[in-house]
């Protein structure tokens, strides 16, 4: 429980300082107040504070126009070039492939065997060349 | 103990094949007893592993009987650091599966019983010491796989998606297959083995020719990489994921897939050295893509599934990276991770499947406000959602977190910032994306239509806790798996960085 303030005594002293500080500074402002005394005294600071200095808003706009624009364009990419074109390409253009060839097959014997005789042709033609 | 662990599955399809169709109960009793069976058994093997006697190449817990001598092919399965945790993450992924497939109504003899062959295959595949039983046994899991997607899968998608991951997969796990035989091949005939540890002895007393290493190893990296989504081979990953029944994606997500990743630490590494060096810095950018792209893209997914599919892809991105980096620390973060995503992604399945039953959708337009009908589920779903931002206290914090300080150790030539900035940019994606999930499912208005809606009973919240117990304890008291990872570890990194030359300097600073 205390190895902190043995192992970084400053930090945990300054942590805890200010600890002891923000309850004290509280109690002293709204202790006993009827309502939030700050507004009048700080004006727009104190609107700025409410609204947690606008780090939520800052964050959000930045992922907006940072993450979300890579996003868009990466899901587009995914969609369309990967998934699409890469994987559905090679997919159609061996179904393609598939239908073309099968066409070759007529079951007509004449056509298998010019086909035949053509092979052993064009290979008698390179082997003796 | 280990034959007991993967047999119990393998005997409940046995006995499943030979029951009537029409006795449910049993078909489910019968799962869920050799189960959890198989998870008791895991559980004290994973307990009394530092007791155990370390026997050949440092393994424990060993069983070897010939199977074709003449081939040099035995039953061989033992544990060591790296695979002991796997199998038991494995374990408790599969008695989770087989708790919420109560979901399934339909031919549930011939679910159950692929059910069963693909959890004796996971179980199998990590526990096996011989390269042919440990290929074969993915081969087992990976096909039931295939066909419960096509027979129980959701969606309009169904039969795309079951073509898609089927041919993508068995690419994948033959070209893999073309490597290891390449490996075999490398071994003078007459000491031919697919004994993984004789082969380790062999090749580290005789390193392989470096420009062979120089082909194989890409072989086995591309191989197992596609079998693990690796960028740009993920696309089967989020659309398989998101037609798949609840179980099998979690096992396929949670085990199955963690197969190629431990293919390249158990086999692709320490063998290839030579290999290694030349190919990882390309592994090293590859999973860049899976760690901000597929982040990225997640961002963007409106479907539950789609969008935890898509992240279960980024978080491999950490895995690779901690294999890239070829340190203690990346290696062991990479193991780490492998488990706690595992019981992660078999978690967020769950949960989006239990959610899928009961609003029989899954678009995150159509919901919100479900957190007040869904107590326990939207409790759980936050705590997933949290663990993979990688908030501590959660297994996947330790994995991350260690291979980020393996990559900043590691030299990646002139990308370590980058890398390293890139990957800890991605777990900034990981919050947006998960974190919006947790806001349009859970929180808002909630519609009229979900009235219906009704939370888990005690029972259906078993898988839940237990997966969710386990994650907390990982993540609490990490040193039970980095005590038993470390030493299997330092091994591996060893061999494959004694590479003749340079290895990486960083390793020894």
């Amino acid at each position: 429980m205390f190895a902190p303030f043995g192992h970084a005594p400053l930090a945990a002293l300054v942590g805890l300082g200010a600890t002891v500080f923000g309850f004290s500074f509280a109690y002293s402002l709204y202790a006993n107040a009827e309502k939030d005394p700050l507004p009048e005294k700080l004006g727009l600071l104190s609107r700025a504070m409410r609204d947690r200095f606008y780090f939520d808003e800052i964050y959000s706009g930045l992922i907006t126009i940072t993450h979300e624009a890579v996003s868009r364009l990466a899901d587009w990419f995914d969609r369309w070039i990967i998934a699409g074109l890469g994987v559905r390409g090679l997919h159609g253009s061996t179904e393609i492939v598939g239908r073309a060839l099968r066409l070759v097959q007529t079951g007509n014997l004449q056509t298998y065997a010019f086909l035949f005789v053509a092979g052993v042709v064009l290979v008698l033609l390179f082997a003796l060349k | 103990m280990l034959t007991s662990i993967i047999l119990l599955p393998f005997l409940a399809a046995l006995v499943i094949l030979f029951t009537p169709r029409n006795y449910r109960v049993v078909f489910r009793g019968v799962a869920l007893l050799a189960t959890l069976g198989s998870l008791l058994v895991a559980t004290k093997m994973f307990l009394g592993y530092e007791a155990a006697e370390a026997g050949v190449g440092g393994y424990k817990f060993i069983e070897k009987a010939a199977w074709v001598p003449s081939l040099g092919i035995n039953y061989f399965v033992g544990v060591d650091g790296i695979n002991v945790g796997l199998i038991f993450m494995g374990a408790i992924v599969a008695f989770a599966a087989a708790c919420v497939s109560w979901e399934i109504k339909t031919n549930e003899k011939l679910y159950y019983l692929l059910l069963m062959v693909m959890t004796g295959g996971i179980l199998g595949a990590f526990a096996s010491l011989d390269l042919f039983f440990f290929y074969a046994f993915h081969e087992f899991a990976l096909i039931p796989t295939f066909i419960m997607i096509g027979l129980w899968g959701r969606g309009e998608n169904k039969n795309y998606a079951t073509f898609n991951i089927t041919l993508y997969l068995s690419a994948g796990a033959l070209i893999a297959l073309v490597g290891l035989i390449g490996l075999y091949l490398q071994v003078p005939a007459a000491q031919r083995t697919f004994d993984i540890v004789a082969l380790t002895d062999y090749f580290r007393a005789n390193p392989m020719a470096a420009n062979v290493q120089h082909f194989i190893f890409p072989l086995l990296m591309f191989g197992f990489g596609i079998l693990v989504s690796l960028w740009p081979f993920h696309t089967w990953a989020p659309l398989g994921y998101g037609a798949a029944p609840t179980a099998t994606a979690m096992l396929h997500a949670g085990v199955l897939k963690k197969f190629g990743l431990y293919g390249l630490i158990r086999i692709a590494l320490p063998l290839m050295p030579e290999g290694a060096k030349d190919w990882l810095n390309v592994l090293a950018l590859l999973c860049l893509g899976n760690i901000l792209y597929c982040g990225w893209v997640a961002m963007r997914q409106r479907d539950l599934n789609q969008l935890i599919g898509n992240s279960s892809v980024a978080h491999m991105g950490f895995v690779f990276l901690g294999i890239a980096s070829l340190n203690l620390i990346g290696v062991t973060g990479a193991v780490v991770v492998m488990i706690a995503h595992g019981l992660l992604a078999a978690l967020t399945f769950a949960l989006s499947g239990y959610i899928r039953t009961q609003t029989n959708t899954l678009n995150m337009d159509e919901m919100g406000g479900l957190l007040r009908k869904l107590p326990f589920i939207g409790a759980a779903l936050v705590m997933a959602m949290m663990a993979g931002c990688g908030l501590p206290g959660f297994a996947n914090f330790v994995g991350e977190l260690s291979v980020m300080f393996g990559a900043w150790k590691a030299s990646f030539g002139h990308a370590k910032w980058f890398v390293v900035a890139a990957a800890w940019g991605g777990l900034v994606i990981g919050a947006i994306y998960m974190l919006r999930a947790v806001r349009s499912v859970l929180h808002g208005e909630l519609s009229d239509k979900w009235n219906s809606v009704e939370d888990a009973v005690l029972w259906r919240k078993t898988p839940f806790v237990l997966l969710l117990a386990a994650l907390l304890a990982f993540g609490f008291w990490p040193r039970l798996l980095t005590d038993k990872i470390k030493p299997s570890a330092e091994a591996i990194v060893k061999m494959a960085t004694s590479g003749k030359a340079v290895a990486l300097e960083s390793v020894k600073r």
